[in-house]
């Protein structure tokens, strides 16, 4: 959008005897149509000028203006000439408008630091050693109006606090030597470029100020050349993405790199980086986690969209962190980050973080929860848990219950059929068709002696249970169980032996009690028995077992 | 007392101070001040107030220190492709300063009661801006006479 100056209307000394003459065969271009304001201006006028400029002293320009509105509305005697000229009135009422300078282009300017239409570069000067400039000269440019002048004298911003805007009549005449006639200076251009090569109309003959050197505005970054400025640039300077400077670009703390900060957002840059723009809830966050001397340390992408367009996000040297709205923004730092990546990521096993890294109530680990799941840092050890696994072991207690922490991701069984993951005192083991079921104990123990998944009893599908007579527990599974009690180690009981154990003695609360032995290998010489407390049963056929005392 | 440099000779009324000067020109070893190509040309402040040290060339730093009854003078050389256009069309050195020639508003720098008056003129050959400041424009009819005795007392010389 182009911004336009405030327009006035053309007058001329034939309609308006307070038109100053022309001056220009003196040598004197300034607009004619220009005149000096307080040379046509009333004696009332004249007072409240004067008196702005003797309340100037010592007073903050909000004060200065409360009472000279004061001032002005008691003696203004012609408050009609304020009305006709809105621009004047602007003088008037505050006087020089901030320090007396003219503003930067940029404050009028939709934030760009060039000259604005009805307006042309017509001088410069320079400050030497300017921080701008990162130490080199820093070039000032002035924009004057064209004749006819379109612009009345203001403050830019409508406050006395804004520099001035088509006010000063001044030229410092190195560029444009082809146009004489000149209106007020409409604002500056500040820049480390030469301006005979920013404008070629302009010369090399340089004016000096160096009492300008610090003059800056909000929207006014450092011009060094460097990578921050050059992203700076490329998001759109102050009326792109993150508007305005409010802190010019300058060394970290940790001696590694650079940052600048913006009205809505931040920009970081190191050598092994480049220069990356953080900003809204993910710079928050960022900053809660020590920005660049945290664990994240230097961003590495400007903010990004995920491809479900679900969040946005910002990748750092030691992490990630992702923002997605109401439902949050957290940090995925290394080396969590580096197993969410290995899992697919958002779009994988676990999909976004919704918790920050927490420390577990035993402090034995940290851990960071997923939409699916959880990984847990317990050491140099990273374990990922999802799913139904995750369900299970979370139903049982998690890492305080009888399973304690998982020590391996899920893994495949090597049977194409399930999977299974490894706890500190068991395991838990899953088919979408049994459902994911954990094993401790004494009974995990000689599921494991018998093979696990891929010995006779295949996957579980129960935990171990109480018997009910304070003694044992047992297990179900696919193809059979495993009992032990406070006396006896686990083994399994299957097929016929199975049924008439439970459905012809009773069970362990039977005459049988606790199996003591696996059921004896097909082929045994002299039969195959299984050893309980309270006899034997052979194993004749799947429909003939007897007891044998 | 009498001034005399750069081609630029003026002779000072009882009561003013004077200088007139050229900045250093910048190298590849001083990028601080500028860059290499740009090309400082003679300036001449002219007062008849204490000028102090540290000032810009259009008169920065000196302008603040004013009184109602204070002048400068600045005469600001610019280069040789200046001559000739029109901003520079006016031949010779302004000696006749009148207060119509000035305005509040035409100061680099507003300061409440200042005035000034920028010309752009040629002079043996070099382009030059006179700018004058009155301390209080109200003072102008008594002390613009020092101002353009000050102004006809200075001689440029082609260079």
């Amino acid at each position: 959008m182009t911004a336009l100056l405030p327009r006035r209307s053309a007058r001329s000394a034939a309609q308006d005897p307070a038109v100053a003459e022309d001056l220009s065969e003196l040598g004197i271009h300034r607009d004619p149509a220009q005149p000096d304001p307080l040379g046509t201006a009333t004696f009332s006028q004249r007072l409240v000028h004067r008196a702005s400029g003797l309340f100037n002293k010592g007073t903050t320009r909000r004060s200065f203006l409360t009472r000279t509105a004061v001032l002005g509305s008691a003696l203004a005697v012609g408050p009609i000439d304020f009305i006709l000229k809105p621009g004047t009135a602007y003088a008037y009422t505050c006087g020089t408008c901030s320090d007396g300078w003219t503003a930067f282009c940029c404050t009028i300017n939709s934030g760009r630091n060039s000259c604005p239409p009805n307006s042309f570069v017509a001088g410069w000067w320079k400050a030497d050693n300017a921080a701008y400039c990162c130490g080199a000269a820093r070039y000032i440019i002035d924009c004057n109006a064209t004749c006819p002048t379109q612009c009345s004298c203001r403050c830019a911003g409508g406050s006395c606090d804004g520099r001035r805007t088509c006010c000063n009549q001044f030229r410092y005449g190195q560029c444009h030597t082809e146009i004489a006639c000149y209106g007020p200076v409409v604002c500056r251009v500040a820049t480390c470029t030469p301006p005979w090569r920013y404008d070629p109309s302009c010369t090399t003959s340089s004016a000096t100020d160096n009492n300008t050197v610090n003059h800056g505005a909000p929207c006014i970054g450092t011009d060094c050349g460097s990578p921050i400025d050059k992203k700076y640039k490329a998001l759109g300077g102050a009326s792109g993405l993150l508007g305005a400077v409010t802190t010019t670009e300058r060394a970290a703390s940790d001696g590694r790199g650079r940052y600048a900060y913006y009205q809505h957002g931040n920009i970081y840059w190191a050598s092994s980086t480049g220069a990356h723009e953080v900003h809204g809830a993910i710079l928050t966050e960022y900053g809660k986690r020590g920005s660049v001397n945290g664990r994240l340390k230097y961003p590495t992408s400007d903010t990004l969209t995920t491809s479900d367009k679900r969040a946005k996000y910002s990748n750092f040297e030691n992490g990630r962190i992702y923002y997605r709205g109401s439902a949050g923004t957290f940090t995925v730092p290394k080396p969590y980050f580096t197993k969410h990546e290995s899992l697919g990521g958002v779009h994988g096993t676990l999909g976004y973080p919704t918790s920050s890294v927490r420390a577990s109530s035993d402090n034995r680990s940290r851990y960071q929860n997923y939409e699916h799941g959880r990984i847990y840092l317990q050491g140099s050890r990273v374990v990922e848990i999802h799913g139904a696994v995750f369900t299970k072991h979370e139903a049982v207690g998690g890492v305080h219950g009888a399973l304690g922490y998982p020590i391996s991701d899920l893994k495949p069984a090597g049977d194409n059929r399930g999977k299974g993951q490894w706890f500190e005192h068991g395991f838990i083991w899953y088919t979408p068709a049994t459902g994911a079921h954990g094993l401790w104990g004494k009974v995990n123990d000689r599921f494991l002696a018998n093979g696990n998944v891929k010995g006779y009893l295949r996957y579980p599908t129960s935990e171990p249970m109480a018997v009910g007579d304070g003694r044992g527990t047992y297990a179900t599974f696919e193809k059979g169980r495993i009992y032990a009690s406070t006396s006896t180690d686990g083994f399994d009981v299957h097929g016929a032996i199975l049924d008439a154990y439970l459905n012809t003695y009773g069970g362990p609360q039977g005459t049988l009690g606790y199996p003591l032995s696996e059921l004896d290998p097909s082929g045994t010489s002299g039969g195959r028995y299984q050893r309980f407390e309270g006899g034997r049963l052979r194993y004749i056929s799947a429909t003939n077992v007897q007891f044998v005392p | 007392m009498k001034l005399q440099s750069h081609g630029i000779e003026t002779d000072l009324p009882p009561g003013w101070e004077g200088r007139i000067g050229v900045r250093q020109r910048p190298t590849e070893a001083t990028r601080s001040i500028g860059e290499v190509g740009e090309r400082p040309n003679p300036v001449v402040h002219l007062a008849n107030f204490a000028l102090p040290e540290q000032r810009g060339d259009f008169g920065s730093g000196a302008v603040d220190l004013m009184g109602a009854d204070d002048v400068l003078v600045v005469l600001f050389e610019y280069g040789p492709e200046c001559v000739g256009t029109a901003l520079f069309r006016r031949q010779g050195l302004p000696t006749n300063l009148t207060p119509r020639m000035f305005s509040s508003a035409a100061l680099q720098r507003t300061i409440s009661g200042q005035a000034g008056c920028q010309i752009f003129f040629t002079e043996a050959g070099r382009a030059f801006c006179s700018y004058t400041v009155l301390g209080r424009q109200s003072s102008a009819l008594r002390v613009l006479p020092q101002a353009n005795a000050t102004l006809a007392g200075t001689r440029i010389t082609s260079r």
